[in-house]
């Protein structure tokens, strides 16, 4: 891969990385960190990743970066997570979008991630398999529980309202 | 088990363990009839086995009641759409998962009753929104050219420090003529030779055997002589004389007076740390001169595209004459570099023969350890 399209890279899938990032993460900060950090692995392994794989290169670097924060900051914030998710239903939401993305950030790391990269970058199972290190399987049960949960919940609130 | 491992005979304070052993069937045929004979005379020890139910656990059919609804269920291509799987259908068609018949057979049932209209759209409100989001710090990771400098250095520094093993080691170390020499008159007999110390592997540590021969009595009981040895540092060399007086001499040749001396030793000392006692200018471990004038290259302004087309043992051997340094100082400044980068402990050793000349290389780490012959070309 030559620096023009690294450069090329950078110009066509670093918001996308970004929207992915930070719709999990809900932490424009720490979300920019994960971006910088992720160009910054293709950088230096500019020679080895070929232009055609580069898209799910910074996917799964992103995914596997994410997950590890993930994990760390669950260690120290993992009470308040919960009782947010309690309060979820008392909460108002203008539109579905809003709605829907509460429901999303409800949702388990690995079903959320999953269900982002379907929805917003179009991936097959396949390719999500081989982003997440999951099994395609796995994959496809992960999106239809992901999808179960939200109809439930956008169903449930809607009552609610 | 551990009876038997110390070939214990059986006895009323181990025999449980033996028939534990017996029966968990560990024993061998000398060991049961050793048990059957110690049950013979020690019957009351023989009870237990009455009893060996609550020793062994029997295995028990559990099953779990739950195990059907692990199973994952997902639509089959030859599965059609009832009340029961439509939900489970409408999230396959909204994945794209359905064959043409089966989103069709959904179709129709969507189109055929309101709820299940009202069902759908709440299915299809469960894909997320794709609405553009920016990345403010995009400009920031655009890059220009490839300015990884710390990488490059050390490849650079690597690759030197290998070609110039390379070349260190590959090289043949002539057998020199010993210059001086010729310029001496017509030798006469040898009258003395003398293999100075050096004998066996102390050498290599440093200790060099020297061979003198004596090529030209004086007529005032002088002595001219030559050392015919070859050593990659020849100014590291000490001559030590008899009376500690340094033996003066030019070049391999050199004249003495007979008395004046009684040779004990060679020692090749470590590089520069000792003062040259005897001195001989000779120094066949040196590169020799290019036949092509000094080049005027800047060589740290060269691209990298430059620097892989040159031809890099020239260049070192170019460098290392014009800068007056020895292939050793070349070889040690790129192990040097390597140890200061990685933070490796390679060091690199010669070994000499009973001539003092170069006979292999030792490229040693705490991890490995490399040994490597040198021949020398005549």
């Amino acid at each position: 891969m030559t620096v023009e399209e690294y450069n090329k890279a950078v110009e066509a899938y670093a918001d996308n990385l970004y929207r992915f990032v930070v719709k999990n993460l809900k932490d424009e900060h720490m979300s920019g960190d994960i971006i910088q950090d992720t160009f910054e692995k293709l950088w230096v392994k500019l020679e080895d990743v070929s232009a055609s794989k580069v898209r799910s290169y910074l996917f799964a670097a992103a995914y596997h970066t994410m997950i590890d924060y993930i994990r760390k900051e669950k260690r120290y914030a993992g009470l308040d997570h919960t009782i947010e998710q309690e309060q979820a239903h008392d909460m108002q939401y203008s539109d579905l979008g809003e709605l829907l993305d509460r429901a999303v950030q409800n949702l388990p790391e690995d079903q959320k991630a999953v269900v982002m990269l379907r929805d917003y970058e179009g991936y097959s199972y396949r390719e999500i398999s081989d982003i997440t290190g999951l099994s395609e399987s796995q994959v496809k049960v992960y999106i239809y529980r992901a999808r179960v949960y939200l109809k439930y919940y956008i169903g449930s609130v809607e009552q609610v309202i | 088990m551990w009876n038997r491992l110390f070939d214990m005979e059986i006895n009323r304070n181990n025999y449980e363990a033996y028939l534990l052993d017996l029966v968990e069937g560990k024993l061998s045929a000398e060991e049961l009839r050793k048990v059957r004979e110690f049950l013979v005379f020690n019957p009351d020890c023989g009870e237990l086995l009455n009893d060996t139910e609550p020793w062994l656990l029997k295995t028990e059919a559990v099953s779990f009641r739950g195990k059907e609804l692990l199973k994952k269920h997902l639509p089959e291509t030859n599965e059609m759409i009832t009340d029961r799987n439509f939900d489970l259908f409408s999230i396959a068609r909204l994945e794209g998962d359905l064959t043409p018949e089966q989103e069709s057979a959904h179709e129709t049932m969507v189109a055929e009753n309101d709820l299940r209209q009202e069902e759908w759209t709440a299915w299809q409100n469960t894909r997320l929104p794709v609405g553009p989001v920016l990345y403010p710090g995009k400009q920031g990771l655009l890059r220009r050219k490839k300015g990884n400098s710390r990488i490059l250095w050390l490849s650079l520094v690597s690759a030197a420090a290998v070609i110039a093993l390379l070349f260190f080691i590959f090289k043949p170390v002539p057998d020199l003529p010993l210059p001086a020499l010729t310029d001496l008159p017509a030798p006469g007999p040898a009258v003395e030779s003398a293999v100075i110390d050096g004998k066996g592997p102390s050498h290599m540590k440093g200790i060099v055997p020297l061979k003198l021969v004596e090529r030209d009595p004086g007529n005032n009981g002088s002595v001219m002589f030559a050392a015919r040895k070859h050593t990659r540092s020849p100014a590291e060399t000490s001559l030590s004389a008899g009376n500690h007086h340094p033996v003066q001499h030019t070049g391999l040749a050199g004249e003495v007076k007979r008395n004046d001396y009684t040779l004990k030793q060679v020692r090749i000392t470590e590089l520069l740390k000792q003062p040259v006692i005897g001195i001989n200018t000779i120094e066949p471990d040196r590169i020799r001169p290019l036949e092509v004038p000094p080049s005027a290259i800047h060589y740290t302004s060269l691209s990298i595209a430059q620097i892989a087309s040159m031809n890099l043992p020239e260049v070192i051997d170019e460098v290392a004459e014009e800068k007056n340094i020895s292939l050793w100082s070349v070889a040690s400044a790129g192990i040097k570099g390597i140890n200061k980068v990685t933070g490796a402990d390679i060091s690199l050793l010669a070994y000499r023969d009973d001539d003092g000349g170069l006979s292999g290389i030792r490229l040693k780490s705490k991890r490995f350890s490399v040994n490597t012959p040198v021949t020398h070309k005549e």
